[in-house]
């Protein structure tokens, strides 16, 4: 606020000197001040080249492939034994786990199974 | 059985944390861009200010000890000149840094619905799950773009801006960075916030 202030009071000071001399010269300069102030004639950018190159971007790009997780045709998880809410049937499905978890609760509903190797 | 089912949750987490991993790289980015150009842009205005103080106080001293028509043309050039410097610092927006991102993870979201390119496909569709969201009523996608319209861009953005932060890059301001930096902060917490949803599945798997 006291730059703009100080400011403000050189120029109408120096206006005013000028006013008083010529009025022809007081004109000019207001022409010349007006046309130094246009933003295109500075040039405002830096020439550091650093943030040029992202290295941020991964190395090796994600897995986009889609499919990778979803099933085509997921398994209904809402009759196991154990209840699964809908936000955790729609999160297997996203995953593509649901055959499997389902396939879980059914070897945990039928009990332990032993393999015998003859 | 539960190995397989283990395994697959972990790969679906280290993906979400890669783009959170991502995003965190990103604002530090953004960050240390906009602090250079808040340096740079503070100590132009800093110099300016000393000159014109400094050209102010020696256009008084010399018209004093001068006579009539020296005095004058003292006064009228010293104080044009002070004037100037002052009016240099009257620079609202400062200096240009050339900033890239070809790999933009703000775009997809800005374009809601288009093709993704950017995330892991289970990330995306995580994004784009209205079940996912706190109300239910909304996909993430939806409720970050409102969240920056609202608080980033007072509801509308300027053409120039939109295709700076969410095209390749260009020159960007200070304060073009610190809004790039407030949305990819707002991003990388709701990305990390979808973790929260694993728990009740982690929890039941391991019950079994």
């Amino acid at each position: 606020m006291w730059q703009v202030y100080q400011l403000l009071e050189r120029l109408l000071y120096s206006l005013y000197k000028i006013f008083k001399m010529n009025k022809n010269i007081l004109l000019s300069i207001i022409v010349l001040l007006f046309l130094c102030s246009c933003g295109s004639m500075k040039n405002m950018a830096t020439n550091l080249q650093a943030f040029k190159y992202n290295y941020c971007t991964p190395t090796i790009p994600y897995l986009s492939s889609s499919g990778f997780f979803q099933e085509k045709n997921p398994t209904d998880l809402s009759f196991t034994t154990v209840s699964l809410n809908k936000h955790d049937q729609l999160l297997c499905h996203l995953l593509g786990i649901s055959a499997d978890l389902n396939e879980l609760f059914l070897v945990k509903k039928d009990g332990p199974t032993i393999t015998i190797a003859i | 059985m539960k190995q397989k089912i283990g395994s697959r949750i972990a790969l679906a987490q280290s993906q979400l944390t890669a783009v959170a991993a991502e995003l965190d790289c990103e604002g530090e980015r953004s960050d240390m861009a906009a602090d250079y150009l808040d340096g740079l842009n503070s100590k132009r205005n800093r110099q300016l200010t000393v000159g014109s103080v400094i050209v102010g106080a020696l256009t008084t001293v010399a018209g004093a000890v001068t006579k009539n028509s020296t005095q004058t043309i003292i006064g009228i050039s010293g104080g044009l000149v002070s004037a100037g410097l002052g009016a240099m610092t009257i620079n609202p927006k400062g200096k240009k840094v050339e900033f890239y991102h070809e790999h933009n993870l703000l775009r997809a979201i800005w374009r809601e619905g288009e093709k993704n390119s950017d995330y892991p496909d289970f990330v995306w569709k995580m994004l784009n799950e209205k079940e996912f969201s706190t109300n239910g009523n909304v996909t993430l996608i939806k409720s970050i773009k409102s969240r920056w319209l609202q608080f980033e861009f007072n509801g509308g953005v300027d053409v120039d801006e939109e295709k700076l932060l969410f095209g390749n890059g260009g020159f960007y301001r200070s304060e073009d960075l610190h809004t790039r930096s407030a949305m990819i902060n707002q991003l990388q917490s709701t990305i990390r916030s979808i973790h929260q949803d694993f728990i009740s599945l982690m929890s039941l798997v391991d019950s079994i």
